[in-house]
């Protein structure tokens, strides 16, 4: 049997693009997530929507599972194939295919890298805001299909906002085009919106026009750090109060802090957090909100109030986020693993605080990053993922957090998605009804439930 | 099943966050498609599968391993610091010693095994020192100069390199014989079949001679007798073998009085510098580049090249940057000769492009010459006419890059360069 699907998929794809031996297949087998591991039965690695559409017809004929697949940098399990059947590798669809810098779209196939693309826009002065921290190696399938976020989500959204229209392969092999190629369309349901973070159960993307936007004349970068964490977040209202949307408002916690400063022997201040702003716009609009947000940071309280004039000082600036993420794998000798939640700002410091107290009890150390003019947090687990036992108390402590956050009126998921990770916790969050609307839409796109069966509950 | 040694370095794999910014600069992954099985990511998951028993070694496993130039490209981008390139080793060494590579792999570290223990990669021992011809080095000294098998025998990698592009795997049935046919006395026929390249390495080592001497650096050769440092050895994943290998040439060294080495050869020089002191006890051998002495001893004044200005590139090889950490003072020198303009590639410094050197050049021909291709033509898109580097792979590769890109530059040696320039000052 097995054989002879992979007689038809090599006629589709070729002979290297069906992957089968164990050695091919095993790197399939896990992402980002690193708790989660399944061994696909078959590999498949199109060129073409057209390919794709013979793949899935085959894959819903057969009833196989498939598995679409960008660059598997996601942290939730969301590419592995739980179920087994295909894994679809579309990183060989890899093309820009126009930029019009009249229109202000870009299309392009899901394979195409984030930085890549960021590159070839930035030639023409634009850019696309969506940016996950693993630009590098993320692809604008992934990007789309988790609707990524990023440090810059603050002022600009996420992926769903900067999407106007998708090619999709449904599971039933037919390809339909949703949204438009205008800024603007108003017909019928937003199928765009529906698809961009469904995580691949409903449907392969094979092609986006994405919204891109001229990039700003200037940017600025400030650092602060606060005493209290209640003060940080009383700075984050206030710059907001005074009608400046940042960029960018990160927030880093005291672990990060003593992290960096052991693993570089530094000394910065051990404050409880430690901020870091960036502004951008011309750069008049740049220089007079700086001047402002200096102002509001150094009355609410903040200490070393930075202001990067270089390009070097705002590398310099980025240091403790940038070095954090380095800092604390190293010290702990264990694993990091980045969590997400998000609660309205107002609850933002109370959150903090709270999943402190949880992880020591847990005994889990945590480092808090966050995005925090939206609310985001990442609190980044330090875990041995060969102790079973430990690996239980973390699950256990990200249940907890999560519900946290759902009992400040947050969320289970500020971006990372749901994947195999939060799937029993969405319908505490969703509700019961919400959930059958869910599942009765995954069912009328894809009623053999073929693709990415076993994630988001649905 | 895998050891319990192999487990515990699978440890360290832990803190990999399987980010996959390896992916983005890994020069084999380029020249793929892309498959996660290829490049640093994927050879870490595959690591982790040997380790824990969830793959079996095997041929197929054993090609992921060998597949990587060991240039740290991905060392030098993972934010959790690991040595992606140390692990193709280790999974190498395993696989080795489970007989789990191909036959053509076996044949070529059965061939490096016994070059090596001869004193010479390319089993060339008998020649390697013709270089020095005419030169006046003594034998002993303190400060060694370490001319490398892989310098003075180059000529015949290159050979080799020619012998893989016969196509139907005859070309690997060659290879594989000339161990036999150098052993046998035929190294007069390779002499003739590598005619047209030999001068160009000798000239690179007695170039560089000559630029020390000029300095006033006093140095020793050992010709015939210098060992080979067998670094190779260790590239294959022969890491036992290496290791004894490794304690033998201590032995050669001390028993020479030897305090300093200068290596011309980057690959020889990264071997002393960062594997030797993980390898052998005591051992305190300092390693120097030719580039750092000449730079540090080099005169103030401004010297210049005898032939009108020329805009040069400088490519740095992986094993000088990221193993020896030299990336200043071949510029140093470049910039202080006068009628030359030194313009610099897209990637360069710690950022440069490996040129699919790295030892399996010979195992992977055609992957190795796409990324040398594509290194060339990233050096070439600087309107340079010279294309300056110095590592004797880096030429092979390089050289090769530009004869099948048809680019319009010329590679040459740094040493070359800085001799031209210098050889007017004093003698």
């Amino acid at each position: 049997m097995i054989e002879q699907i992979v007689q038809r998929l090599v006629r589709v794809v070729g002979q290297r693009n069906v992957l089968s031996s164990p050695e091919d297949l095993y790197p399939y087998s896990l992402d980002a997530s690193l708790q989660y591991r399944a061994m696909p039965s078959l590999v498949v690695r199109p060129y073409t929507s057209e390919e794709v559409v013979e793949i899935v017809t085959l894959a819903n004929k057969e009833k196989i599972p498939v598995v679409a697949r960008g660059g598997g940098t996601n942290f939730v399990g969301g590419v592995v194939p739980v179920r087994g059947g295909i894994v679809l590798d579309l990183t060989r669809m890899n093309k820009i295919l126009e930029i019009n810098r009249t229109d202000l779209r870009c299309d392009v196939e899901p394979g195409v890298v984030h930085g890549d693309l960021e590159k070839e826009l930035g030639k023409s002065g634009l850019f696309w805001p969506p940016d996950p921290g693993s630009s590098e190696s993320c692809t604008i399938g992934g990007v789309l299909s988790t609707n990524a976020g990023g440090m810059r989500a603050l002022k600009y959204g996420t992926a769903r906002d900067w999407v106007l229209g998708l090619k999709v392969v449904l599971p039933n092999g037919e390809m339909i085009r949703t949204g438009a190629r205008t800024l603007k369309s108003n017909v019928g349901y937003d199928l765009t919106r529906l698809i961009v973070g469904s995580e691949g159960t409903l449907g392969v993307i094979t092609e986006a026009s994405l919204k891109v936007r001229p990039a700003p004349e200037a940017t600025s970068r400030l650092s602060a750090f606060f005493n209290e964490i209640e003060k940080a977040g009383a700075a984050v209202a206030k710059i907001f109060e005074s009608g400046v949307t940042p960029v960018i408002v990160e927030l880093m916690d005291r672990n990060v802090i003593r992290a960096v400063n052991e693993w570089l022997h530094l000394s910065l201040p051990d404050a409880e957090a430690s901020m870091l702003i960036e502004l951008d716009g011309t750069k008049e609009e740049v220089e007079n909100t700086a001047k402002k947000v200096e102002h509001i940071l150094a009355e609410a309280g903040a200490t070393d109030v930075q202001r990067a004039a270089s390009k070097e000082e705002m590398e310099q600036l980025y240091l403790i986020r940038r070095e954090g993420q380095i800092a604390l794998p190293r010290l702990t000798g264990k694993t990091t693993m980045p969590h997400d939640f998000c609660v309205p700002l107002s609850r933002l410091p109370e959150a903090l605080r709270k999943v402190q107290e949880l992880a020591e009890k847990r005994k889990i150390p945590v480092a808090i990053l966050s995005h925090a003019g939206d609310g985001n947090v990442h609190p980044i687990f330090s875990v041995d993922v060969s102790d079973p036992s430990e690996m239980k108390r973390a699950r256990e402590l990200n249940e907890e957090i999560c519900m946290m956050a759902l009992d400040l009126g947050g969320t289970i998921s500020g971006e990372h998605g749901i994947g195999m990770d939060k799937a029993e916790l969405m319908e505490h969050e969703c509700g019961e009804n919400s959930l059958r609307v869910m599942r009765s839409i995954k069912k009328a796109f894809d009623p053999n439930n073929i693709m990415n069966p076993g994630k988001m509950a649905v | 099943m895998a050891s319990p040694g192999l487990r515990e370095l699978a440890k360290k794999l832990y803190y990999c966050e399987h980010c996959g910014l390896c992916r983005s600069v890994c020069p084999i992954l380029r020249q793929s498609s892309q498959e996660e099985s290829v490049g640093p990511r994927g050879r870490k998951t595959l690591f982790l599968g040997l380790a824990e028993g969830q793959l079996r070694p095997s041929p197929v496993l054993a090609e992921k391993f060998y597949l990587c130039t060991t240039c740290r490209a991905c060392y030098f981008k993972c934010p959790a610091g690991i040595d992606i390139g140390e692990f193709s080793i280790l999974a190498r060494h395993e696989l080795v010693k489970a007989r789990a590579v191909s036959p053509f792999i076996r044949r070529v570290t059965s061939s490096v095994t016994d070059g090596v223990s001869r004193g010479d990669i390319f089993g060339a021992s008998r020649t390697k020192a013709k270089w020095s011809r005419g030169l006046d080095i003594p034998v002993n000294g303190e400060t060694l100069f370490f001319a490398s098998c892989m310098d003075s025998s180059m000529a015949y990698g290159e050979a080799l390199l020619r012998l893989l592009q016969i196509p139907l795997r005859i070309g690997e049935r060659l290879v594989s014989a000339s161990r036999t046919l150098q052993s046998i006395g035929l190294y007069h026929l390779f002499e003739s079949v590598a005619q047209g390249s030999l001068g160009f390495y000798r000239n690179t080592l007695a170039d560089t001679v000559k630029s020390l001497q000029i300095l006033g650096v006093d140095v020793a050769y050992m010709r015939e007798n210098e060992p080979c440092c067998g670094v190779a050895l260790h590239t294959y994943g022969l890491v036992d073998e290496f290791s004894e290998h490794a304690r033998k040439v201590q032995k050669i060294f001390a028993e020479k009085g030897v305090k300093r080495l200068i290596t011309h050869n980057p690959i020889c020089g990264a071997a002393f510098k960062t594997l030797y002191p993980q390898f052998v006890k005591d051992w305190n051998i300092e390693v120097k580049h030719v580039t750092e002495v000449i730079a540090e001893k080099m005169p103030q004044q401004d010297l210049r090249l005898p032939s009108k200005k020329a805009t040069v590139t400088y490519h740095d090889p992986c094993f000088l940057a990221r193993y020896m950490n030299v990336v200043e003072e071949p510029r140093t020198i470049l910039r202080r000769i006068e009628n030359i303009q030194l313009v610099e590639p897209p990637h360069n410094r710690l950022d440069t492009n490996c040129d699919g050197g790295g030892g399996v050049e010979l195992l992977y021909p055609d992957v190795c010459q796409d990324i040398a291709e594509s290194r060339v033509k990233e050096l070439v898109s600087t309107g340079a006419q010279k294309i300056v580097s110095c590592c004797p792979v880096c030429a092979l590769m390089l050289k090769e890059g530009i004869k099948k890109t048809g680019a319009k530059a010329q590679y040459v040696d740094i040493m070359t360069l800085f001799y031209e320039a210098a050889k007017g000052l004093h003698k």
